[in-house]
């Protein structure tokens, strides 16, 4: 095993032991290369790879006013990358001490009485070759969670931070549609997505979808969804056109897949000049529609309108069902994260909850709406964070403003 | 038991890991660390603190086997059991003995050392 220099520890209070061991060590060089460093306390040793990295340590377990075993305890403590594969020093009959050690994290162990270039050879080649593994593996996993959490970043960069106004030239607080966001994403990728498109000075278009799973492929059909989005925007005044060219679209992507991928996903068009909104459902939870008028709380529902997810079947035909809008109505789309929570006695929180809490609180500006319900939730769920990411998008029709001064943007 | 206080070949084989550099090593550490481990183990049992006879034997057991010194190793070992078993009755003679076992050692293994090519060494008592 020839190639870089080995950084061997030698911990060992006996010089006699510790020249044994030396000795051997060196006269393994043709096929070891290793660099020895000898110290005879247990505070040396522990000074000695807090302040560089060594690959190997050869331990000796009685160490004075110490053991060898708190080295090793500590030892394993260091980062992965810097802590050394450690190979114990017993005397004869202290097998007890061996297994022991090897529970802690020991590579191996040595009988001092049986110390020879046969036994020292096997037990430095072994603990080498695992711990060059091992070290392989750690800065694999080092370098993935990295591109995980940029990947992560990339993502909620992706989602629209700052809404366009109703018309174009209004400020924020004047436009007649409003929208408030929240994302709570869990540590994994997500494949959670909301755009919102300006279709005209009076029209919006609203798109939420899901992908089914998490990580790397749920991110990647997320991006594909998105991309699509964008090649469909001339198309997004007419909801049944624009969904159903984004499902044409990830149906092509995905047909030749081995297993099934698909994004549940709701697209409406609001229109505050004409006081309507047009929508098409692909299998996503059915938003709520808050009337300020009386105070009710309604699903967004068509029952003659039951389609599939986007990308499970490529002839589906979208079409759109309408409603009506009032000034001060809010409509609330969201991913089933958030009402696939589960209380600690495995209560799911469900749809009727979900109702039922804005409901209660319909009283509250949108914003503070939606952090209410997200709330309510951890405090069913016990205060548990969600294992799914959770997506939340308010439509709000807003009042003019000579009429409700006090509004919440 | 082996009549020779020390193993004849042992050196040799001290001598075939890392050449007559690493024997005349063994042979100045026995004089200059296990003979001082000896005079501990030996104040120990005088002053009764079985922790320290323990700890003092634990090292001269180790060392004297890796040179061959049988003797001493098996002395070392019974003071460290007995120590560390709270039998201290046996450890007065064991210190005795293990003193001298020492001194047989300590000529033998210069005696070996010189038959390999060291120089000659201090005579006089560690």
């Amino acid at each position: 095993m020839k190639g870089p220099l080995i950084r061997l520890l030698l911990v060992d209070d006996n010089p006699i032991d510790a020249a044994l061991a030396q000795g051997l060590i060196a006269s393994l060089s043709q096929e070891l290369p290793i660099e020895t460093h000898w110290v005879d306390s247990a505070e040396e040793a522990l000074a000695e790879v807090r302040r560089h990295a060594y690959d190997l340590m050869v331990l000796d377990y009685q160490l004075p006013g110490s053991s060898g075993l708190q080295v090793l305890a500590e030892t394993q403590k260091l980062p992965e990358l810097q802590r050394p594969a450690v190979i114990m020093l017993t005397a004869s009959g202290s097998e007890r001490v061996a297994v022991e050690a090897m529970k802690m994290g020991a590579r191996d162990y040595l009988r001092k009485d049986e110390l020879a270039a046969a036994p020292l050879t096997r037990a430095l080649f072994s603990a080498l070759t695992q711990k060059t593994l091992e070290d392989k593996v750690a800065r694999y996993l080092a370098q993935t969670q990295e591109d995980l959490r940029m990947a992560r970043q990339l993502q909620h960069a992706m989602l629209t931070q700052r809404f366009p106004s109703f018309p174009a030239s209004a400020e924020a607080a004047e436009s007649s549609l409003r929208f408030h966001a929240r994302y709570v994403s869990t540590a994994e990728l997500g494949g959670d997505f909301y755009e919102v498109l300006s279709l005209s000075d009076h029209a919006a278009g609203v798109f939420i979808c899901d992908v089914m799973g998490h990580g790397v492929r749920a991110a990647l059909v997320t991006a594909m969804i998105r991309a699509l989005v964008e090649e469909e925007r001339a198309h997004a005044a007419d909801p049944e056109g624009f969904l159903n060219g984004i499902n044409h679209g990830l149906s092509a992507i995905l047909k030749d897949m081995e297993d099934p991928l698909f994004a549940t996903a709701f697209y409406l068009v609001a229109d505050v000049a004409q006081g309507t909104i047009r929508f098409v459902n692909a299998g996503h939870p059915q938003p709520i529609h808050l009337r300020r008028r009386d105070g009710g709380v309604v699903l967004l529902q068509s029952d003659e309108h039951l389609f599939p997810a986007l990308g499970l079947v490529d002839t589906a035909v979208y079409m759109a069902a309408s409603a009506t809008v009032e000034p001060g109505d809010l409509l609330l789309l969201y991913t089933d994260g958030l009402i696939e929570m589960d209380s600690p006695g495995d209560e799911e929180y469900g749809v009727d909850r979900l109702v039922a809490a804005i409901r209660q609180q319909h009283h509250l500006p949108p914003g503070q709406l939606l952090d209410a319900l997200l709330a309510d939730v951890r405090a069913f769920a016990g205060g548990r964070e969600f294992f799914d990411d959770v997506c939340l998008v308010g439509i709000e029709v807003a009042v003019p403003a000579a009429k409700d001064p006090a509004h919440e943007s | 038991m082996n009549p020779d206080p020390v193993e004849t070949s042992a050196l040799a084989r001290i001598r075939d890991i890392g050449g007559l550099e690493l024997v005349a090593k063994f042979v100045q550490l026995f004089d200059t660390y296990v003979g001082p481990k000896v005079a501990e183990a030996c104040a120990a049992v005088q002053k009764g603190d079985l922790t320290a006879v323990a700890e003092a034997a634990h090292p001269i057991k180790s060392s004297a086997g890796h040179m061959g010194a049988h003797r001493l190793h098996g002395l070392a070992l019974q003071m460290e059991e007995l120590a560390r078993a709270g039998q201290p009755a046996q450890l007065p003679a064991l210190a005795d003995a293990l003193g001298a076992a020492f001194q047989e050692a300590r000529t033998a293994i210069q005696a070996q050392g010189q038959a390999l090519g060291l120089p000659p060494s201090d005579p006089r008592p560690a």
